[in-house]
């Protein structure tokens, strides 16, 4: 099971404040404004601004 | 279903394990505790069914557990991630304006630097809806028996030690920031008033002399002589 969709329309990235959207077949939640990628790990969003990987 | 997913912990969590969920009766703070969940559990109870709740610095998320059936509630935190807590930072907080109506924040901002406290207090603040309310619990480093220890000895005691505590406070100062931070007191009270030599009875004997501790409390209600004060404030 993916990301609960509830939480997942509620949460945005702690820095610029965006809605984030599902990438990678689930395995991340990314932002488009500062493009940083939140990894998923057993399904549990971590929205660490430290943990998160830039991608273009 | 999904199956449970496993659960990662660090800071005390990784030391202690879950426990807050799996209460010692000999925790010197567990009578505290007790008192204050009680409290946080009633005024849980009395919000209408799909309030939106934010627990931020939920722990294990033992609230979120017990009230996610008729409350819309998210917990997040720094030190611990869960079936249904996210792992996040107070300070940069991953959810929009105004996103919550209600916002829990208990006996976190004393574990926050002194930097990281207005940060996180103004983060509580954009998420709340106008008019709506946090729920502060924090120890005061200025309690009775610390304030008697500083007239006699020259030093407070500190509510933990320095790596645990950074941001250890007396009382005053938090209304302070809540304030600058756009909140208005609503309501203060004090749980365990710590009468010097009581408190220390108290404090090594917690499962016996619970009853005690919750008498102090009705009798000397006084907020700033309190070990833990609650506070409810409205966002401006």
């Amino acid at each position: 099971m993916a990301v609960d969709p509830a939480l997942l329309e509620i949460l945005v990235c702690p820095l610029c404040k965006t809605p984030v959207h599902v990438v990678h077949d689930g395995a991340g939640l990314k932002c488009d404004t500062c493009r940083r990628v939140y990894p998923v790990k057993d399904d549990i969003p971590v929205m660490l601004v430290d943990e998160a990987s830039v991608e273009d | 279903m999904s199956l449970p997913s496993p659960v990662s912990r660090t800071g005390e969590y990784a030391v202690r394990g879950d426990y807050h969920r799996d209460l010692a009766a000999d925790w010197e703070f567990a009578p505290t505790y007790v008192a204050k969940m009680a409290g946080v559990r009633r005024y849980l109870s009395a919000l209408g069914a799909g309030t939106r709740v934010l627990d931020a610095g939920c722990g294990e998320g033992v609230l979120v557990d017990e009230f996610r059936d008729r409350l819309a509630i998210e917990g997040i935190d720094p030190n611990y991630e869960g079936e249904r807590v996210r792992r996040g930072s107070l300070t940069a907080l991953p959810f929009p304006d105004a996103s919550f109506q209600r916002a829990l924040c208990l006996d976190v901002l004393e574990h926050l630097s002194f930097d990281d406290q207005p940060r996180a207090l103004s983060e509580l603040h954009r998420v709340l809806t106008p008019g709506g309310e946090l729920y502060v619990t924090v120890p005061n480093l200025a309690h009775l028996q610390s304030r008697v220890h500083f007239l006699l000895m020259g030093r407070l005691i500190r509510t933990a030690n320095l790596a645990k505590h950074p941001g250890d406070r007396p009382i005053g100062e938090y209304l302070d920031l809540a304030r600058r931070a756009g909140f208005e007191l609503v309501e203060r009270r004090g749980i365990f008033p710590t009468v010097p030599i009581i408190t220390r009875a108290i404090r090594r004997h917690p499962a016996r002399l619970i009853g005690l501790h919750r008498w102090l409390t009705r009798l000397l209600p006084i907020p700033g002589w309190c070990f833990l004060n609650v506070m409810r404030f409205r966002r401006a």
